[in-house]
């Protein structure tokens, strides 16, 4: 008999951690290899993870509704196997990795009394009255936010604060760790899991490592021995106290990357926008042609925003800037065209699954990919693939009849760009008569470091000229 | 102080040296009458005579085995090859006799001769004009093989190549003739065969080249500088011996390099350079030691398009440059 560590697996880019929700299988219970053992939610999917082995389920760690960082132990098994280094084994080739993902090093936290080095020890008192459960085993609980990472307002109740503060648009789960950025973070006891990495796909570079240690040892209020539960409630603006009959609902993941991914965005990208009117009447007249043989070709409406997609992804090419990225070596000017498609699920938040390549996409093409992402992500059915690589954003605010909004550029991302409600109105036209036509607007917000507002109306200039473009007589669906 | 072209100081080391020792010879095709196809010795048979500027058969190892011969005679003397690529005649000569006679004769006979060979593509030379034959030498313990590629340097170093007591390949990229100029300084000044030399000093990246490559590589370092990206370029003018103090100093300083060389990518120069680093600076790289090089073509092709885009450019070194920096 010997003993098999399950770890909070990896579940995908830019996820750090996990809620455990339903426990599917019960201490003392035999457990078949690849049988499901516990659903996990994250910021983005919700999923099931099937057993990497046979045996009995022994004990379980981490109860449910609770949120653990990846490659904390969940669970531990007897099973008859020999004896292997526990977490160390694969797991089988269907089954989620349940080896832990790189975060802390423990030997970081040996470092920390003899130096005025970032993290805050374990033992440290979180300024929550929750403490973190006394069975948790995590390598090392999530440190408070770095200085860099988003001075997100933190719940007053609700998870666990010691669990919720890496910014899911930068973290490192994954992290491949050059030579000597493994060195430079193993000198100073820095946890790679909080430096925002600036290079490419998001790694952590030397100069990211030497910048963040640079800043935190130029922030005396993040060293251990400061009165750290003062300080956060001095910096944090006076909240009315809560009244009878007003209730807190618990951050949910996604609720949690949302607010991150904003703060990032609100506090390091400086915004702009730009807004221009657009005359959809050759799209509507189009669309109503076509109406009844797309709908029995596809089942679906053809609704405007495949229009809008086609149009964004034809002058995306022609302004590069605009589909990039900042970073401190520079505006990385991204290849690929693949679009994040914002779509709202009600109450519980918003998600942007990506259409991959989009540009190689014809009317019909995107309709239906528009169509598969919105339906799945309503059925909760979207996979972490489907959330991977985005370039710039759509956001289709207008069906809910919006005029002008002012949209928050994706982190990562140079732009993105809402088609408001469309609407016949009057409209003066150019021969001196009044004609009624089919307008809309379209907003862009863009990140003012990697263009200036005369790129931004250029990209809007050309989204209009091909939506208004479209010839009803002779415009290919496919 | 005079401005001169790379040709120019090629010319004046040569004519100086031969004032200054009256042992230095060169052997040659068309060194004498027709003063080198390059114009290299252009009046030297005039100055110095039929007896040390000599007009030499089609014939390589000739030119070579008679060079060492003489050497062992106690003369200087130079021997050139047309072009580098003419020299495979002469390898055996070159690698079995000048390289070894040192060792083989337990340090009784050395072999203080320069075969200078001017390489390189981007003259629009095709198969036999333009091919890049540094890295078959520079493996050769026993040889010294520099690539010194601005005037000063090719003065400094040419100097040094015709006084050292054993073999030196001096390869003198022809493209960088004449469209390479620079300031020499008055004096009998001399560069050691060995150091390399930071050519431009940087922070974000280091790149390493010689050559014509050296002086694409220091365009596109504008091009990036303008962009916001410091880049270190590191002139290795010395193959052989090769400065592992420089390359690596450099190489820590960024943690990011990349070689540049025209040369065919696999197993050329820019190989060693890379597993150097790779060996020696592990501990301080931040993104795996980039190449960028010729293809794997069996030579260089004659037709001017296929040609550009065999070399690296400024545009394609910068691109590199750049994904580099972004890693």
């Amino acid at each position: 008999m010997s003993v098999f560590e399950l770890k909070m697996p990896k579940l995908g880019e830019s996820v750090t951690e996990g809620t455990i929700g339903k426990w599917l299988k019960q201490p003392g219970e035999k457990v078949e290899k690849y049988d499901l053992l516990v659903e996990v939610q994250t910021d983005k999917v919700n999923t099931e993870i099937p057993s990497p082995v046979a045996g009995t389920l022994k004990d379980v760690k981490v109860k449910e509704g609770d949120t653990v960082p990846i490659g904390t132990l969940l669970a531990t098994f007897e099973t008859a196997e020999a004896a292997e280094p526990a977490g160390e084994r694969a797991s089988g080739a269907s089954a989620p990795s349940a080896q832990p993902a790189n975060s802390a090093p423990p030997a970081a936290a040996s470092s920390l009394s003899s130096s005025p080095a970032p993290q805050q020890p374990a033992s440290q008192p979180a300024p929550s009255p929750q403490p973190p459960p006394a069975s948790q085993t995590a390598p090392s609980p999530q440190p408070p936010p770095a200085p860099q990472a988003a001075p997100a307002p933190r719940p007053a109740q609700g998870s666990s604060p010691a669990v919720a503060t890496a910014p899911a648009p930068s973290s490192n789960g994954d992290i491949r760790a050059t030579p000597v950025v493994r060195k430079l973070a193993a000198e100073h006891g820095v946890d790679l899991d909080r430096v925002s990495g600036t290079g490419l796909n998001g790694r952590v570079t030397r100069q990211d490592v030497e910048q963040f240690v640079a800043q935190m040892q130029s922030q005396p209020q993040q060293r251990p021995a400061a009165p750290r539960p003062a300080a956060a409630a001095a910096a944090q603006p006076a909240m009315p106290q809560a009244m009878a009959g007003d209730e807190t609902i618990a951050l949910t993941q996604m609720r949690k990357a949302i607010a991150n991914a904003m703060v990032v965005s609100k506090t390091t990208i400086p915004h702009a926008a730009a807004m221009m009117e657009i005359d959809w009447t050759n799209v509507a007249k189009f669309r109503e042609s076509v109406r009844e043989s797309f709908k029995a070709r596809e089942g679906y409406e053809l609704t405007y925003l495949p229009f809008a997609i086609k149009a964004v992804t034809i002058a995306l090419r022609r302004y590069p800037f605009v589909n990039a990225r900042w970073t401190d070596q520079g505006i990385l000017k991204v290849k690929a065209i693949n679009l994040g498609i914002a779509i709202s699920l009600g109450d519980d938040g918003l998600v942007v699954p990506v259409i991959k390549n989009a540009d190689e996409l014809s009317i019909t093409g995107i309709a239906r990919a528009v169509r598969d992402l919105a339906t799945r992500a309503r059925g909760k059915k979207l996979t972490l693939q489907d959330f991977d690589g985005g370039t710039f954003t759509v956001n289709n605010g207008g069906t809910l009849g919006t005029y002008l909004s002012y949209p928050i550029v994706n982190p990562g991302q140079a732009a993105i760009m809402t088609t408001e409600s469309i609407g016949k109105r009057v409209v003066a036209l150019d021969d001196d008569t009044i004609g009624i036509r089919t307008m809309g607007n379209v907003v862009l917000s863009f990140d003012h470091r990697i263009m200036d507002g005369a790129t931004a109306a250029a990209f809007l200039r050309d989204v209009k000229a091909w939506i208004q473009g479209v010839d009803p007589a002779n415009v290919a669906l496919s | 102080m005079a401005e001169k072209s790379n040709v120019q100081a090629v010319h004046d080391t040569l004519r100086d040296e031969f004032r200054r020792d009256d042992r230095v010879i060169i052997l040659g095709e068309d060194v004498g009458v027709r003063g080198g196809v390059f114009r290299v010795t252009d009046g030297f048979i005039e100055e110095f005579g039929p007896d040390r500027v000599i007009d030499m058969p089609l014939a390589e190892s000739a030119i070579v085995g008679v060079a060492i011969g003489a050497a062992i005679a106690g003369l200087v003397p130079i021997a050139e090859m047309q072009f580098a690529d003419f020299s495979a005649p002469a390898f055996e000569q070159i690698v079995d006799e000048a390289a070894r006679i040192r060792y083989r004769s337990n340090g009784q006979w050395n072999v203080p001769i320069v075969i200078r060979m001017p390489w390189g593509a981007g003259v629009h030379g095709a198969l036999y004009h333009s091919q890049s034959l540094e890295a078959f030498y520079a493996h050769v313990p026993g040889l010294k093989v520099v690539v010194p590629s601005t005037p000063k340097d090719i003065t400094g170093m040419l100097r040094s190549a015709i006084r050292d007591p054993d073999p030196v390949i001096f390869l003198e990229h022809k493209a960088t003739y004449r469209a390479v100029k620079g300031d020499v300084p008055d004096g009998d000044f001399t560069i050691p065969l060995g150091p390399a030399d930071v050519k431009r000093d940087g922070t974000d990246i280091t790149v390493y080249a010689y050559g014509l490559m050296l002086h694409r590589c220091l365009e596109a370092a504008e091009t990036l500088g303008r962009e916001g990206i410091s880049v270190d370029v590191v002139d290795v003018r010395s193959l052989r011996p090769l400065d592992s103090e420089t390359i690596l100093r450099e190489a820590r300083k960024t943690g990011k390099c990349l070689i540049v060389y025209e040369d065919n990518r696999l197993f050329g120069a820019g190989a060693e350079i890379c597993a150097m680093i790779a060996e020696e600076a592990f501990d301080s790289l931040d993104a795996p030691v980039m190449r960028l090089a010729g293809p794997e073509s069996p030579a260089t092709p004659f037709n001017k398009i296929q040609e550009d885009a065999f070399l690296p450019n400024a545009d394609n070194i910068a691109t590199k440059m750049r994904e580099l920096a972004a890693y």
